[in-house]
This record gives C-alpha cells, sequence and structure tokens, in this order.
C-alpha cells in the first residue's frame, strides 16, 4: 500500500530538524567545554613556566650573593695591602649587596623548608666571614697591617667562606633539582596543551563534515518532498481531468436519451416540455464547464459573464433575428453552492422571455444584468413584450417554471421580485452575497 | 450544402442522437464505428466528406491517431467532440487541420455552427 507522500517526506523534514538541533546543541556544548579546558590548560602552563622563572631567579640570586661576598673580600685584600679608603667603601657597598641578596633568596625559597634551613646556615657563616673581614679592616685602619695578616692567616674567615660555598653549592644543586624537575612539567604541559588544541581542531573539522553531510541530506530530502509533491498534484490533476471527462459525458448521455425522446414523441406539448427539459440539462453542463475552464482556475463561477453567455446562447439557440438581446452585467465570483440555482432560475426567466414576452410574430427586446444591489445580488430578465396579464402572481400560475425559480431562489436564501413595469414583463432575484 | 458524414462514437446512444440531429440538419451519414479499427475500415471503403471524431473510443483506442489516419491517408478531415478537449491535444492536432474542437454536451446549434464553417467552403 502507498503511503502518503507528504506524510513521509514530512517526518523526514522532521527528523533532519531535530538532528540539526542535535548537532549544534552538540557543537556549542563541544566548544565550550573545549574552550574551558584549553583555557584551564593554559593557565596551568602559565603557572609551571612561572615557576621554572622563579627558580631560575632563586640561582640568580644566590650567585649574586656569592659575588657580592667575593666582592668583598677583594676589597679587603686591596685595603689592607694599599690603606687606600676607596676599599673600604667597596666592602660596605659589597656587605650591603650580599645582605641585600641574601634577604632576597630567603623571601624567594619562602615556601621550601629544606633550602630555609641552608639560607639560615648561609647567613650565619656570612656574617661570621664579614666579621672577620671587620676585624681585619679595623686592624689595618690601625696601621697595624701585620695583625691583620695574621688575623687572615688564623683561618677562620677562610673557614667560614668556604662554608659560605658549599652552601651555596647546596642550594645551587636543590634549585637544579627543581628545576629539572620544573621543566619536565612544563613540557608536559605544553604536550597537553598542544594535544588539546589538535583535539579541539579536529572536533571542529568533524562538526563542519557533519554539517555539511547533513546539509546535504536535508537538500536531498527536500528534492525528494518536491519529486513527491509534484507526482501528487500530476495525479491530481490527472483525476480532475478524469472526473470532468466522465461528467461532461454524462450529461451529454443524458441531453442525447432525452433529445432523442422527444424527436419521437408526436405530442406537442410533451415535446415542449422535453425540450424545455434539455434546456435545463445544459444550463447545468454549462456550469460545470465554466467551473472546469475559468482561465485554468478549476472551481471560479463567474456569475456574470454565465449570465450574458447563457442568455446569448438561448437567444441564439431560438434562431429568432428579430429578439434583440442586452446584457449589463458585473464579473463576480460566486460560491459554488450558489452556481446551478442560479443557472437554472437564469434559464427559466430567459426561456419565459422568449416565449411569453416574444411570441413568434413580434419582434422584441430581452435586457439581461446581473450586479451588486447593497448587500445583496441581483438577477434581472426583463422584455418590452405584452406584458403579464393583470393579477399575475407566481404563486396563482403553478407552472413548473414558476414554481422552481421560487424554490430555488429560497435556495439561495433569497426573493422572487415580479416587477411592475409600464411596458412588458420584468423579473428579478435577489440573494444575499454570502450565506 | 449536404455532406457524407462519417461518426465515430463508443456511447451508442450519443451516436444515435448525433446522427439524428446531422440528419435533422440534412447531412448523409454514410458510416457509425465506436472504435478507432472498425472506422478506419470503414472510411476506407465509404470515403466520407468529414468525420466526428471522439476522442476516447471503444476498445481502449484513440480517436486523435484515428483522425491523423484519417487525414494523412485519405484527406478526410475531422471534427473532434469529446468530455475533455485538452490545450495539448488542440496544438497536438493542430497539424492535421481539423474542423474543430467540440465540448460535449453538444447541442444542436453548436454542432451546427461548427459544420457551418465547412459547409461555406
Amino acid at each position: 500500500m502507498a503511503r502518503d507522500p507528504t506524510e513521509v517526506s514530512g517526518s523526514n523534514r522532521q527528523a533532519a530538524r531535530e538532528r540539526a538541533f542535535r548537532l549544534l546543541a552538540g557543537t556549542v556544548a563541544a566548544l565550550f567545554l573545549a574552550f574551558a579546558s584549553l583555557g584551564g590548560a593554559f593557565f596551568w602552563y602559565d603557572r609551571s613556566a612561572a615557576w621554572v622563572a622563579h627558580t631560575h631567579e632563586v640561582r640568580n640570586t644566590i650567585a649574586d650573593a656569592l659575588q657580592a661576598l667575593t666582592d668583598v673580600e677583594s676589597a679587603q685584600r686591596g685595603y689592607i695591602l694599599t690603606g687606600d679608603p676607596t676599599f673600604t667603601r667597596q666592602v660596605e657597598a659589597g656587605r650591603a649587596k650580599a645582605n641585600a641578596e641574601l634577604a632576597a633568596v630567603d623571601a624567594l625559597i619562602v615556601d621550601n623548608p629544606a633550602q630555609q634551613e641552608r639560607v639560615a646556615e648561609l647567613r650565619r657563616l656570612m656574617a661570621k666571614r664579614l666579621a672577620v673581614v671587620d676585624q681585619t679592616l679595623v686592624q689595618r685602619r690601625a696601621g697595624d697591617a701585620v695583625a691583620a695578616i695574621r688575623t687572615i692567616r688564623r683561618g677562620e674567615g677562610i673557614a667560614a667562606m668556604n662554608g659560605v660555598r658549599r652552601i651555596v653549592a647546596e642550594l645551587e644543586a636543590e634549585e637544579a633539582r627543581l628545576l629539572v624537575d620544573r621543566a619536565r612539567e612544563t613540557a608536559i604541559i605544553r604536550a597537553v596543551l598542544i594535544g588539546l588544541l589538535a583535539a579541539f581542531a579536529l572536533v571542529l573539522t568533524f562538526m563542519f563534515v557533519k554539517a555539511q553531510r547533513d546539509l546535504s541530506l536535508d537538500r536531498e530530502v527536500e528534492a525528494d518532498t518536491a519529486e513527491r509533491l509534484a507526482a501528487l498534484l500530476a495525479d491530481r490533476t490527472l483525476l480532475l481531468d478524469e472526473v470532468n471527462h466522465r461528467v461532461k459525458n454524462s450529461l451529454q448521455q443524458i441531453a442525447s436519451v432525452v433529445r432523442l425522446q422527444s424527436r419521437s414523441v408526436t405530442d406537442s406539448a410533451a415535446r415542449e416540455a422535453l425540450e424545455k427539459t434539455l434546456d435545463r440539462i445544459m444550463a447545468v453542463g454549462r456550469v460545470h464547464e465554466q467551473l472546469y475552464k475559468s482561465g485554468g482556475e478549476v472551481g471560479v463561477f463567474d456569475a456574470g459573464h454565465y449570465a450574458k453567455t447563457l442568455a446569448h446562447d438561448l437567444v441564439d439557440s431560438m434562431g429568432r433575428e428579430d429578439v434583440q438581446l442586452t446584457t449589463e452585467v458585473e464579473a463576480h465570483a460566486l460560491d459554488l453552492k450558489q452556481a446551478v440555482p442560479l443557472a437554472l432560475i437564469l434559464n427559466e426567466l430567459v426561456t419565459n422571455a422568449l416565449k411569453y414576452g416574444c411570441p413568434a410574430d413580434r419582434p422584441c427586446r430581452i435586457h439581461v444584468g446581473f450586479g451588486t444591489d447593497g448587500s445583496d445580488y441581483r438577477l434581472s430578465v426583463s422584455d418590452d413584450g405584452t406584458g403579464l396579464p393583470n393579477g399575475f402572481t407566481p404563486g396563482s400560475k403553478k407552472s413548473l417554471g414558476m414554481r422552481a425559480i421560487e424554490a430555488l431562489a429560497r435556495q439561495l436564501g433569497g426573493r422572487f421580485v415580479v416587477e411592475q413595469p409600464e411596458a412588458g414583463a420584468a423579473f428579478a432575484v435577489v440573494f444575499p452575497r454570502s450565506q | 450544402m449536404t455532406m457524407r458524414i462519417m461518426v465515430v462514437e463508443d456511447d451508442a446512444l450519443i451516436a444515435l442522437d448525433i446522427v439524428s440531429l446531422l440528419e435533422d440538419m440534412g447531412h448523409d451519414v454514410v458510416a457509425e464505428a465506436a472504435d478507432a479499427c472498425t472506422a478506419w475500415e470503414l472510411a476506407e471503403g465509404d470515403r466520407p466528406d468529414l468525420a466526428l471524431v471522439d476522442i476516447r473510443l471503444a476498445k481502449n483506442t484513440d480517436g486523435g491517431k484515428l483522425a491523423r489516419k484519417l487525414y494523412d491517408l485519405l484527406g478526410v478531415r475531422s471534427l473532434f467532440i469529446s468530455g475533455s478537449i485538452t490545450e495539448d491535444f488542440r496544438e497536438e492536432m493542430a497539424a492535421i487541420n481539423p474542423i474543430g474542437f467540440l465540448g460535449k454536451p453538444v447541442t444542436r446549434r453548436t454542432l451546427g455552427d461548427a459544420l457551418r464553417g465547412v459547409t461555406q467552403h
């Protein structure tokens, strides 16, 4: 069994939309996560790199402290040899620098208790070394260079300085070990960061490719839908053509039977009745034809156009050259339900006008009008014949035609009006524009 | 002017009606057929002046093809009578110089008008 194509394609479209939405949500979540982890990794890397820089700084500061102390020793020797006070100033500057660097180291390694112990020992040894230097300087200033040299020879200062070098070497070794650790950690983090970036790029590429594929899938579904709809439309058109053909053929069959019957009867009244019936069938047939044609738009009934065409057809079919038909119609699209009743009313009115208003021996004029009248439509047919008998009312003469007009006018929700013109007869049907 | 006419229509009563109308107008109906094959055989023997052809015929035969053959081989022009005459069909048949295309239901007047064109030639 064939599935309804609109339903199938509709659910396909729905599925495609849901897929696209899920993809978008996934993309946003993935981007957010990737961005957060990249940010975290970068922060982590930054901290790690800062630790490496810190270790370098500690090492430099320790080296500077040692250098300052060495400078103090050089200046001490210069002063003892020359007595030049410039050297004492250099000693003071070196001392100040050594103390400042030591304080800086102390502040830098505040996180590391083992190093702190070493720095405390370093401070003690440096103080001792500087104390020996101070003692020699005092002796030399007093002019006793020999005493100063003796003090140096005692070796306390040198021992303290050796201690300083040993502690510095220990501090250095520890910092060097830390540096290796931290550099390794930094390298790992860098690798992680690069990995994350690569993964991020991969995810983006995947999303892009998937989005592209989904888009092309969606386009395929759309093309498929259009194809199905076109097929459906073609089917519908074919079906409509078929129905139209059958209706017209059926009308022709009915008309043919009636015409054949009217030909075979000899009684003139019976023949006239059959001819009238044929006219009524044809009036309905013309409604169908106009509904189907209407400039390609199926189902539109232009009452004005219909009234004009039918009136001309009826008058022409009489073959009377002496009947002059005038029409005054406005184009109005009527509801389909109103089409057939209006057609039959018009058929009766024009047939009556031809029969009673224009007897065979008398030339005459017939006027057909259709247009709006306030909120109503008004269809009117008049002739300039001999007019109605006195006291005529539609109900008084129980002809089928008059009864039919009244009934059809009621069906349209309107009324049948018999007017009183100065000459001839005039009828109208007035009915609301919308029911 | 009296013409010798062939009527090709698959519905018997419609055919009878059309034949009656044509005879009322004073024409001779020389052949009647419900399908294209019979119509062709009759046309070859009777050589009508023109043919009234329904488009959809009995035994699933095609009035359009019949009309084409009638015109191409015998020089007989056709007047099409059908419930469904499409623009495509009109264009397709333009080459065989049809007398006209008449929509159903046919009236005495529409049939008369369609044939008047031919008799005046």
